[in-house]
């Protein structure tokens, strides 16, 4: 119940009149329903008593211009309803996304959040936007209930009409039967709402019975899904082709839409057995209805008019209570989507509780050292999630404008470390400390203001290169930004309108596509421009060809003079001009010191450096180039 | 309307040679849809009847068989074979539509599925059956409810005849010009489709953006989220005043219509209480007719509400059809795949990107002897993807031709083709199957032990097996598999590699294998490779010289074109890019050595 309700307090806070309009349509959309009820009834009964024309001219001519009035308030209740609810689904999304900006990164990558994402886009496929789902079944369940209620409240008016006496006015002298019928409402009513429990338990069981065989069948449906996008996606694609994937995957395909067929029969089966229980039950409510009226009205205790009120209002409420329980259903199996809105915002809550708490804690009794920029002090760190300790009492200290190179093997927990530099990661135990401050009590926007950062997997924006580069959309300084494109080597390969050039073609035909060497450059020329304390290359070179390689070496050692600078690098021509080069290996800190001192050493670096320079050794004794 | 037609015609067409006890329960089931209003508008009017003239037990017991048994007949025959259309539909969404667009994705042509906008092409026609309640499914139900629809209206405006001739001609009427208001506000609704979904897709990209995870450190470390979440706004902002003007154009049409019916509701229901008046009908006639009138508006409704539903739902057939009308690779299947090729030879070969200005390969020939091993090197976007990629027969060459043991290769069938080499490239992809699932590409029992076993060996794989949980039986992909496991860089570079040996093909392929290996794993990795492969043959792209000196033969590619062809000696001597590329790369490593 609570999520339901975070759920609408969230879409009151994004479009306050939403509910307002959807009230007022469900309101005037039961309206006319229930005048086209009782009005006919009124004009039968003044007819049949002989009442004049002005009677009945009035009564046609409240029961054609109710509807049309309220057809029209509904019309612009519809407009605002619609516009509302466009607001509503994109202010949702937005709750989403600022979910993924804002909450704390480690967050992110847990797969919890991810698995909601997942339901979130499933559910607007499977139960229809979250609006579609207010307003039909939300709403339309309350415009049910009034007129549940209303029906109810008719029949109830019958009850009264079980003590008056016998009126000759179809028949003579009644038939027992009759009399017995028209004189029992109570047992009458008693067994309608006996049929009505009768019907919810049939439908609720075969539900029930689909709910399972839909749970039983969902594992294959994953699985079916993650064909689905191995065909989206075209990097597969070629894999797929290539390594014959094809048969495998047909076999697969095949055999899920054999089991999908079974599910199918099997849901058909449960359909059929349940439903006709339900309509069985449905159809005797009624005609047990129409034979009781017919019994009242012959017993002269109700009017012919109230033979359409009666008859009506039956098959009204079989419908109302059918449909009633549908969306019950629905809203549940909705939420049961949607409930995943809460769950994010709950996960971000979360998060900002943490940062709370760490602001609130100044005054750190440990000290950092004071000659180093940055220390990692006993350390530990492992993934949230996982029991497997990444780092475990690590120490390093990094001194101001030192330029640093990290090495190591795939999986030494490199990309880690500076991501726990930059407190993209909370530790476990251990500081880290940053220009003098724990970066546990720093907020995160002034952390990681301190750096500029190039990870592996980057990510530019579809815009201009300017906005790109400078990290805002507008305003950013011209001159600035082309003289990093210049700097970078990039300005000169650019069209004539230079950095207002838009890069990619997702959004915009007129976008040029760089190529990968061109998009790091891209990457390169947003760090420096943010002119930050500490400069991190996380692979600068892993797809660049020997020129380009060889160009950003050459930048990095230059640009990175003023910075405090980290590299990763496997390749260790890009490492080995560093003030210090660290050795990682499973967390801990094998090897440190300079190229030379490393050589020297004739450890991890030294075999690393002998397996990439032997070739390029090898041959130049026997070629000299230029 | 001659679209929605034609639409329709094509979906039916699929289906009919899909299952055609389908159109049955169809058929059946519209009829049955049909029949249930017209027990609610005559079961009152006869019960009516029948106590107006005094009826006697009889006749009330007929009454009463005829509308329980008929009735009860009718719904219950309704409601299972609504159940069963239903699951039907269900069905041809995943088990035809689907089949057919996974087949087409599979089998077109590589260079198709490549561009963002066949992509985009196959994420519509995919629309067309993702959901139970739009698409063809959504189509198909509210054709259903049309047809019924449009059956009972002709049933009510019979029994109206019977009051007026009039009558239904006013109420046709109201049908017509009904209609032609709506018209007015689809035409604005369509004007402004376009900036709509070009709003959307802006939407959607932002959603995206924001919501990746990768992106999620450069939006925190560049502070993004700022810029982001005000180009959100903008952009929905103005989608949203779209919508307004949409909008407001269907309020102008539905207030018109609300007039319109009260003109025609004031008409016939005046008329109504006249011939009451006047002793023309009945009270039971009266009661009968009113329903048929309040039916005939509430199943009109209906009838508005499914075409335009209808009209919506097949928006995905045009793109489904357009994707089934894609070209697939490789007709011809004459190559067998069992004789080992001598040579491949590409005779001035050129290929362009569909859509692309520019050759990205251009004149390019090319003679690979059996056995030998070929580097092809170049800056950046020299082509060099581009030419693995019409080697293996993923693209077709634009001009010239590639020769595979004399044989055109657009004469050999793609998937022979494909047969003939083993291809790794730099990304690994780990599907969420198990692990020698990954290896072989077949199911389990169909797997050749033996083969598995040496290409696990030489692969490096055992010690790596060893360590995982369930050995080759363990399923890969977190995501998938509670239990499954994220091989790491290196271990998917040995799986790789044990993919390639299983396959045992005439000749390998290795786009940029080691970009992301450190390099004592890189080292490895060559040195196995170099054993495993000797006798084949090779073509490896690598930006790392160093790994290709030893290679038969250098292939330098330059803006597509072939610069220079030779020994790693003979490059250094002859061209001058290669010298500088080389000198590029191997000086920090001679200065850094130097400095020992």
């Amino acid at each position: 119940m609570k999520k339901y309700q975070v759920m609408i307090k969230k879409i009151y806070s994004i479009s306050h009149t939403y509910f307002l309009w959807c009230l007022l349509q469900a309101a005037l959309g039961i309206l006319t329903p229930l005048v086209l009820l009782f009005l006919p009834t009124l004009l039968i009964d003044a007819f049949l008593q002989g009442a004049g024309w002005k009677v009945l001219v009035l009564y046609t001519a409240v029961c054609v211009t109710v509807p049309m009035i309220a057809h029209i308030l509904k019309a612009v209740a519809d407009r605002k309803v619609q516009i509302s609810a466009q607001k509503v689904e994109h202010g949702l999304d937005h709750a989403v996304d600022d979910v993924f900006i804002h909450a704390r990164y480690e967050q992110l990558e847990k797969s919890e959040i991810y698995e909601k994402l997942q339901k979130l886009r499933a559910g607007k496929h499977m139960a229809g936007p979250v609006t579609g789902m207010l307003q039909n079944q939300f709403f339309g369940l309350i415009s049910n209930v009034l007129c549940l209620i209303t029906y109810l409240s008719v029949f109830a008016g019958l009850l009264f009409t079980d003590g008056m006496p016998f009126s000759p006015v179809y028949l003579d002298r009644p038939p027992f039967l009759v009399e017995i019928i028209a004189r029992s409402t109570w047992l009458f009513l008693a067994i309608q709402a006996g049929l009505c429990a009768l019907t919810l338990l049939a439908r609720r069981k075969g539900q029930k019975r689909e709910q399972k065989i839909v749970e039983n069948f969902s594992q294959v449906e994953r699985k079916y899904g993650y064909f689905v996008r191995l065909r989206a996606d075209y990097e597969n694609g070629a894999d797929i082709r290539l390594n014959g994937l094809y048969r495998f995957l047909r076999g697969e395909i095949d055999d899920y839409n054999q089991k999908e067929r079974c599910m199918h029969h099997s849901m058909e089966r449960n359909n059929t057995r349940f439903q006709t229980l339900a309509v069985l039950a449905t159809r005797l409510q009624e005609f047990l209805a129409y034979g009781f009226i017919v019994c009242k009205i012959l017993y002269g205790v109700v009017t012919l008019g109230g033979f359409y009120l009666y008859s009506n209002a039956v098959t009204r409420t079989a419908n109302c209570i059918t449909a009633i329980f549908q969306q019950i259903n629905d809203i549940r199996y909705a939420m049961s989507y949607y409930e995943s809105y809460c769950d994010l915002w709950e996960i971000k809550k979360a998060g900002d509780a943490v940062e709370e708490e760490a602001e609130q804690k100044e005054g750190w009794e440990e000290k950092p050292d004071p000659k180093a920029e940055i220390e990692f002090r006993n350390v530990s760190f492992q993934y949230p999630g996982s029991d497997v300790w990444i780092f475990r009492n690590f120490n390093l200290r990094i001194k101001p404008g030192e330029h640093i190179a990290i090495v190591g093997k795939n999986g030494a927990g490199k990309s880690t470390l500076i991501k726990l530099l930059m407190g993209l990661y909370e530790i476990q135990e251990g500081a880290i400390y940053v220009h003098g401050r724990n970066i546990h009590s720093m907020k995160r926007e002034e952390l990681y203001s301190l750096f500029g950062t190039v990870f592996q997997d980057y990510r530019l924006l579809d815009a201009t290169i300017g906005s790109n580069v400078s990290a805002v959309e507008e305003g950013y300084d011209t001159e600035k930004v082309r003289r990093i494109l210049k700097e970078v080597g990039l300005f000169s390969t650019l069209p004539e309108d230079g950095e207002k050039t838009r890069i990619f073609r997702h959004l915009n035909e007129d976008g040029i596509v760089l190529s990968g060497g061109e998009e790091q450059k891209v990457a390169i020329a947003r760090a420096l421009y943010k002119e930050a304390r500490y400069l991190i290359l996380d692979e600068p070179a892993a797809s660049l060809d020997p020129i380009a390689e060889k160009e950003i070496n050459e930048q990095m050692e230059r640009l990175s003079r003023e910075h405090t600078a980290i590299i990763i690098s496997h390749r260790l021509s890009s490492c080995y001009f560093c003030d210090r080069i660290l050795v990682l290996e499973q967390g801990k800190l094998l090897e440190s010191g300079t190229h030379r001192e490393l050589l020297a050493l004739g450890g991890t670096y030294a075999e690393m450096w002998i397996a990439q320079a032997s070739h390029y050794q090898s041959t130049n004794e026997q070629f000299v180039v230029n | 309307m001659k679209k929605i037609f034609d639409n329709l015609h094509y979906l039916c067409q699929i289906i009919w040679k899909f299952d055609k006890s389908i159109f049955i329960t169809f058929v059946l089931v519209i009829l049955l849809g049909a029949v249930s209003p017209y027990i609610v508008v005559l079961a009152p009017k006869y019960m009516l009847g029948a106590i107006l003239h005094r009826a006697d037990a009889r006749e009330w017991l007929l009454i009463g068989l005829v509308f329980v048994l008929g009735g009860l007949a009718v719904y219950l025959l309704e409601s299972v074979l609504a159940g069963r259309f239903k699951g039907h539909l269900s069905i041809l969404r995943n088990g035809c539509f689907g089949d057919m667009l996974t087949e087409k994705m599979l089998k077109m042509k590589y260079e198709l599925l490549e561009q963002p906008e066949i992509q985009e092409l196959c994420f519509r026609a995919n629309m067309l059956f993702w959901s139970d309640f739009s698409g063809m499914a959504g189509t198909f139900d509210s054709l259903k409810q049309l047809l019924s629809s449009v059956l009972t209206v002709v049933g009510f405006v019979m029994i109206l005849v019977g009051l007026h001739p009039v009558l239904p001609l006013i109420l046709a009427l109201s049908i017509v010009v009904n209609a032609a208001l709506m018209k007015k506000a689809r035409n604005r609704e369509n004007t402004l489709r376009p900036a709509l979904e070009k709003e959307e897709r802006e939407r959607n990209y932002l959603n995206e953006t924001m919501q990746d995870v990768a992106a999620g450190k450069d939006i925190r470390i560049y502070g993004l989220g700022g810029w982001l979440a005000g180009w959100y706004l903008r952009v929905t902002g103005e989608k949203e005043q779209i919508t307004g003007q949409i909008q407001k154009e269907y309020q102008k049409a539905d207030i018109w219509a609300a007039i319109l019916a009260w003109i025609r509701d004031g008409a016939t229901y005046g008329y109504l209480i006249y011939a009451m008046g006047n002793q023309m009908i009945a009270v039971d006639d009266f009661v009968m007719y009113l329903s048929c009138m309040t039916g005939f508006s509430a199943t009109f409704i209906l009838i508005i509400e499914n075409f335009q539903k209808i009209r919506q739902f097949l928006v995905y057939t045009e793109d489904f059809k357009k994707a089934m009308e894609l070209e697939e690779a490789g007709e011809e299947d004459a190559y067998t795949g069992e004789e080992p090729f001598a040579e491949i030879r590409m005779e001035n070969v050129s290929f362009s990107y569909p859509g692309a200005e520019g050759k990205a390969v251009s004149d390019v020939s090319l003679k690979i002897r059996n056995g030998e091993h070929v580097a092809i090197v170049g800056m950046n976007g020299a082509g060099k993807t581009t030419l693995v990629k019409l080697l293996t027969g993923l693209y077709e060459p634009t001009e010239g031709i590639i020769k595979i043991c004399d044989r055109d290769g657009k004469q050999i069938h793609s998937g022979n083709r494909f047969q003939m080499f083993s291809v790794v490239m730099q990304k690994i992809f780990q599907y969420a199957f198990s692990l020698e699932e990954n290896i072989t590409f077949t199911k389990a029992e169909m797997e050749d032990m033996e083969k598995l076993q040496k290409a696990i060996k030489v692969s490096g794989l055992t010690e790596e097996i060893q360590k995982l949980p369930e050995g080759l039986k363990t399923m890969l992909r977190k995501e998938y598999h509670p239990q499954g496991v994220q091989l790491s860089g290196g271990q998917a570079q040995k799986m790789a590699l044990a993919r390639a040996v299983y396959r045992n093909a005439q000749a390998v392929v290795l786009d940029e294998p080691t970009a992301a290996l450190d390099p004592i794993a890189e080292m490895e990795f060559y040195s196995r490779f170099k054993t495993v492969f000797r006798d084949k043959t090779c073509v490896i792209i690598s930006h790392r010289l160093s790994s290709v000196t030893t290679c038969d033969k250098i292939v330098l590619l330059d803006q597509g074109k072939i610069a220079c062809v030779g020994s790693h000696e003979e490059l250094l001597a002859g061209s001058r890019l290669y010298a500088k590329m080389w000198e590029a790369q191997s000086r920090p490593y001679r200065k850094g050595s130097g400095e020992k």
